[in-house]
């Protein structure tokens, strides 16, 4: 008993740094209707200032004026101002996205202004470290953890009343359903969302300073690894009650703790199941908390009549002679770009471009994913992972040819797809977004941490494919073989689009209800869907992999998975065009950028994607179909102006 | 008499209101019943539980003899139920051929994904046709090719109808179709119903305010209030009952 | 002071490409009871929206009480004494019944009068005082109407504009919100009433708007209406 309580104890900081973050996210879905995956970036950003402050001898409490007083509720302001006032009315997944942007983009921008390198032993905030101020069951108990459950309870406390018994607790709960009846109950909707904005921001930036001496160094990482834990806690709460959300967070903190206590140290799985946990909890939670349901599927805003309806695409325009003028021009486009790659263009830029096609493959897998079926997956490159290492392996220990290795990488990486999607496409999604973010987490902690998989930071080979007597070492015919590749894709993507299954979930888009009335069975199509982007993103990994000659977990980290969907929404989720310009630009920037920038600056290119969000917010058909509409606009020389009335 | 669709002492309550009590009813084949009573008597929840949207908590609904249990909406609709909305539930960004198309694939359900990626997924010649008369059937051949955004709500219920209609399902569940529409396009409705209902036995199990509807197009009608059934019978007898004038038409009539 | 509530001129308004309004121009009375009518898809609930400022017209302007409120937020235009129950579901589904009233009542009166205020709505909507802290969006379609109606009484607007407050009710439930529609007419509040049941509107109302695909077609008394138009208007069948 006391053994167990003396591994139990420790859980109660890590607990409450849960719980505190989780009660972030449900205050910021409860009044805004975003789910903030930024809200571990807003704390990291409090704690940078923070920490740089006392770096440089300011006293603490000034320190933590600046950095959580005066610039939390500023940075909420400003992602008020620019971002979050324009999606306020937009579906869940617009939100998701934008919140997406802010995760990638807040943290760079705080690293190029404060270019510290490794920030070890973060200051705590009033309660030292050093000190041990009691003991429970023999367990020490230092200022750090002290603080840190007083300070969260505190919290809970006066966000639950505030939330439930004032004024402005009440319109913010208002504004979560619909912004303009809001408006209707004579109350200035946009005050409510920018006080609520950095309220949940102030809020970010305390959890933020309390939270980084619990780790022994400040890193961003750290604090979006958090997310699945809060967004754990949040879900154990319905996302919805802030109690059960704290307790949730107390529970899983001390499970964790009971954990490593208790199994053997020293392993993969040991190590990997603590960040693990929270990612097996959430999805008990999705499959047998049956409340959960309700909370998911947002209630419609019963005003969202008043939005103008999404611009139709550009290929939705039924004017027959441009559209094969359009097709003759883009085929011409292409041979152009491949005839140039074969010949002129130097071999270091025909490796860029290759890049720019493997990634165009795997852009490719959100394009069927988001544009067709309006999902999101937070772990695309995972599954372009799986596809690389199960390339690599193949060749390795079976002597697979890599071309043989590669439909069998789409085989696996579709199978594991399917079973990540199976439990969590019942709730909707949100609840899909959020379980492929943690499973995203779990295989950069644990999975691809075996040498039968990724290996961890080290690594597999992989070699270059070969077909009879063609060997594709060499840079120009293995570029010719990925265009090929690339090819395919956008013929199985397309005859999936023209086909049975593109029109049912064009159907399910417009109304689950109304299609599972005609006998369309929604999970089996979402899964299949869902399972063939998984297959085509492996085939993407792959192909990338067998370029680079080898691949690590951390060339298909979460991380990077967050980035692809910024990048492919902001370049244009629907259409095939979207998924390779979406490519050629990530190549680019990354070239251009990374080349001619000193470490500081290149950051930069993270602050680019994010904003790309921005970008989204406001244009969700794409930048491609936004351009493409302004040439087709100006080419005909008519506004469209279409009598139609609502 | 077997009824095609039976609710058997269905009840159902939520949190600690009491929507259904005990309720049963039948629906014989090429039988059309009208389920009437006040807001808040159970109507809604009575259709979901027989459409499958909800699952009720005692009793059961049986579908051409087959017990449905917790059966999900779509494999209702594979048994033949075809319903329609009483908000409008389209597709947005269809056109109303590509509503049927859709619909008349899953007849067929030949829809297989390996077709798909052979090429072998568009609309076929016989589907096509189909999809043809079933417009002409409801007058839609002039606006097939539009966007359904740009349709009227009346147009809209027909494109429902024939969403539903095309699948031939041997039971039709209308809720509220008049709701949102203005006279005439509820007079248009109930005589598309009726010529329809000439050509083929189709059961119908219409959920309607507009006792004129009613009138047009049920045989008869079941009046819910409470979340009992109160009477049942002919409209115009049932209609002359004391305790149904109390509780469905208050001081009107 | 002037005697009109509303004043609509010249405004057109749509939905991103979309028109939905062209040229609309008309004037409201105070304490008036206007009937707008229409077919579906004319237009009627645009003209409510823009009415409320929930929508900007792209041309045009919209005076209330003689004071122009083009392109105010609807919080600003509600200030004024508008008041608007949109058509559909106009409560907040995932708020209980007490804070959906709280939320305008609060909002208007100071605390004291406010929990006066409430006390009196419960005293005329029993139903809701029953089900106050019931979610709203649990509550019937009628309960939620009635609901509606309960949270603009808080300070009787200058101008209450309902959207198809008797869509999809039962005839004894559309009895109760007409009454209560009534009711508020003779504490003096004008009304805007979009309808589907014409005859009922037209019983209430004494002046009349029928717009068709976007324009103004008749403007006038709703009691000198030729046979005509309201043979058109009630269409085929009388109400019952």
């Amino acid at each position: 008993m006391t053994e167990f309580l003396s591994f139990a104890t420790p859980g109660l900081p890590y607990g409450c740094v849960f719980a505190l973050l989780g009660i972030g996210l449900v205050l910021t879905y409860q009044t805004s209707g975003v789910f903030n995956l930024a809200f571990g970036a807003q704390a990291y950003a409090s704690a940078l200032v923070f920490y740089e402050c006392v770096a440089h001898g300011w006293p603490k409490p000034a320190a933590f004026v600046v950095s959580v007083v005066v610039l939390a509720p500023v940075l909420g302001l400003l992602m008020d101002r620019g971002l979050y006032r324009f999606v306020r009315t937009k579906p869940v997944l617009v939100k998701l996205v934008a919140a997406l942007g802010m995760l990638i983009a807040i943290p760079a921008v705080f690293e190029i202004v404060f270019p510290a390198g490794n920030l070890y032993s973060p200051p705590s905030l009033f309660l030292s470290p050093s000190v041990v101020y009691f003991h429970i069951v023999g367990d020490p108990i230092n200022g750090i953890e002290l603080s840190t459950v007083v300070l969260t309870l505190l919290v809970v406390l006066l966000l639950s009343v505030m939330f439930h018994f004032t004024q402005i607790g009440l319109r913010m709960r208002a504004m979560a359903e619909s912004p303009r009846m809001v408006e209707l109950a004579g109350v200035d909707a946009d005050s409510v969302g920018m006080a609520s904005w950095m309220l949940s921001s102030l809020l970010a930036g305390l959890a933020g300073v309390m939270l980084a001496p619990v780790f022994g160094d400040l890193q961003a990482l750290n604090f979006t690894t958090l997310l699945v834990a809060a967004i754990a806690a949040a879900a154990a709460g319905s996302l919805s009650s802030l109690p059960y959300t704290f307790l949730g967070g107390l529970l899983l903190g001390i499970v964790g703790e009971l954990l490593s206590g208790y199994l053997p140290s020293g392993q993969v799985l040991s190590s990997g199941l603590r960040p693990g946990l929270p990612f097996v909890v959430l999805l008990l939670l999705l499959l047998f908390l049956p409340g959960l349901r309700r909370r998911w599927t947002k209630v419609n805003d019963p005003l969202a009549g008043v939005d103008p309806p999404p611009a139709p695409l550009v290929s939705a325009s039924r004017d027959r002679s441009l559209r094969r003028r359009s097709r003759i021009g883009a085929g011409a486009l292409v041979a152009l770009f491949v005839v140039s790659s074969l010949t002129w263009v130097s071999p270091s830029w025909v490796f860029n471009l290759s890049q720019a096609l493997a990634l165009a493959i795997i852009f490719l897998s959100l394009v069927l994913l988001t544009g067709m079926s309006g999902q999101i997956s937070l772990c695309q490159a995972t599954f372009a992972g799986v596809g690389a290492f199960t390339a690599g392996q193949l060749a390795a220990h079976f002597n697979v040819s890599v071309l043989a290795g590669i439909v069998v990488a789409a085989v696996v990486a579709g199978a594991i797809g399917a079973l990540v999607a199976l439990p969590a496409l019942r709730l909707g999604g949100l609840a899909l977004a959020l379980a492929t973010l943690a499973f995203g987490l779990l295989a950069d902690n644990i999975g691809f941490q075996y040498s039968w998989s990724g290996n961890g930071q080290s690594g597999i080979s992989i070699p270059r494919p070969s077909l009879g007597p063609i060997n594709f070492s060499d840079g120009r015919a293995y570029f010719c073989l990925i265009v090929v590749i690339l090819a395919i894709c956008i013929l199985v993507v397309s005859a999936i689009r023209r086909g049975t299954t593109g029109r049912q979930l064009a159907a399910l888009r417009g109304s689950e209800l109304a299609a599972a009335s005609i006998g369309i069975n929604p999970t089996r199509a979402k899964v299949l869907v869902f399972s063939v982007s998984a297959a085509i993103a492996g085939v993407g990994g792959a192909v990338y992999g067998s370029l680079e000659l080898g691949a690590s977990a951390n060339d298909f980290n979460t991380l990077l998975s967050l980035v692809f969907v910024v990048v492919v929404a902001t370049v244009g989720v629907y259409t095939v065009d979207g998924a390779v310009g979406a490519g050629l630009a990530y190549v680019v920037l990354n070239v251009a950028l990374s080349g001619n920038l000193t470490l500081r600056w290149s950051n930069l290119l993270e602050v680019i994607f994010g904003l790309g969000a921005v970008v989204y917010a406001l244009h969700p058909e794409g930048a491609v179909e936004y351009v493409k509409r302004l040439t087709l606009e100006r080419f005909t020389r008519r506004g469209i102006e279409t009598e139609v009335l609502a | 008499m077997s009824g095609l669709l039976e609710v058997a002492g269905v009840s159902k309550r939520f949190g600690g209101v009491s929507a259904l009590n005990d309720v049963s009813l039948e629906v014989a084949e090429a039988e059309a019943v009208g389920l009437i009573g006040p807001n808040g008597a159970g109507k809604t929840t009575l259709f979901d539980c027989v459409s499958g949207v909800t699952v009720p908590d005692r009793g059961d609904v049986f579908f051409g003899g087959r017990r449905l249990g917790r059966a999900p909406i779509y494999k209702r609709a594979r048994l033949g139920m075809g319903r329609t909305f009483q908000r409008l539930e389209l597709f947005a960004g269809l056109t109303v051929r590509e509503h049927l198309e859709v619909s008349e694939r899953e007849r067929r359900a030949d829809g297989r994904l390996w077709k798909d990626l052979l090429g072998r997924g568009g609309i076929r010649l016989e589907e096509s046709e189909r999809v043809d008369e079933t417009l002409k059937e409801l007058g839609l051949e002039s606006v097939a090719g539009s966007p359904i955004e740009a349709l009227s709500l009346g147009q809209g219920r027909l494109v429902e109808l024939g969403r539903a209609l095309i699948r031939e399902p041997s039971l039709l569940l209308l809720d509220e179709p008049s709701s949102g529409l203005d006279s005439r396009e509820t007079a248009a409705l109930a005589s598309v119903l009726n010529e329809l209902r000439a050509r083929r036995p189709i059961s119908v199990l219409l959920v309607e305010h507009d006792l004129e509807l009613v009138h047009a197009v049920a045989e008869r009608v079941v009046v819910l209030d409470f979340g009992r059934v109160v009477s049942s019978g002919p409209l115009a007898a049932v209609l002359q009952e004391p305790a149904v004038q109390e509780a469905y038409l208050g001081a009107t009539l | 002071m002037t005697t009109t509530v509303l004043e609509l001129s010249g405004v057109s308004a749509g939905y991103g490409r979309f028109r939905a309004l062209f040229d609309v121009s008309f004037c409201l009375e105070h304490g008036s009871v206007t009937a707008l009518l229409g077919p579906n898809g004319a237009g009627k609930s645009t003209v409510a929206r823009v009415a409320s400022g929930l929508l900007t017209p792209s041309a045009g302007r919209v005076l209330v009480n003689g004071e122009e409120v083009t392109g105010w937020p609807a919080w600003k235009v509600v200030s004024r004494g508008v008041a608007h129950a949109p058509e559909g579901r106009p409560v907040f589904a995932t708020l209980d019944v007490e804070d959906n009233l709280r939320l305008t009542f609060f909002r208007q009166l100071p605390r004291k009068e406010a929990a006066e205020a409430l006390d009196r709505a419960y005293e005329r909507f029993p139903r809701l005082a029953e089900r106050r802290s019931q979610l709203a969006g649990t509550l019937s379609g009628g309960e939620q109407r009635m609901l509606a109606l309960a949270r603009v009484l808080a300070v009787p607007p200058k101008l209450l504009i309902v959207d198809e407050l008797s869509l999809g009710l039962a005839p004894r439930t559309v009895d109760e919100v007409f009454r209560a529609l009534r009711e508020i007419r003779d504490s003096g509040t004008a009304l805007l009433i979009v309808e589907q049941q014409v005859s009922r509107a037209l019983e209430l109302a004494e002046h009349l708007i029928v717009l068709r695909q976007g324009r103004i077609t008749y403007d006038g008394s709703s009691v000198q209406v030729s046979d005509e138009l309201r043979s058109e208007l009630l269409a085929v069948r009388p109400d019952s």
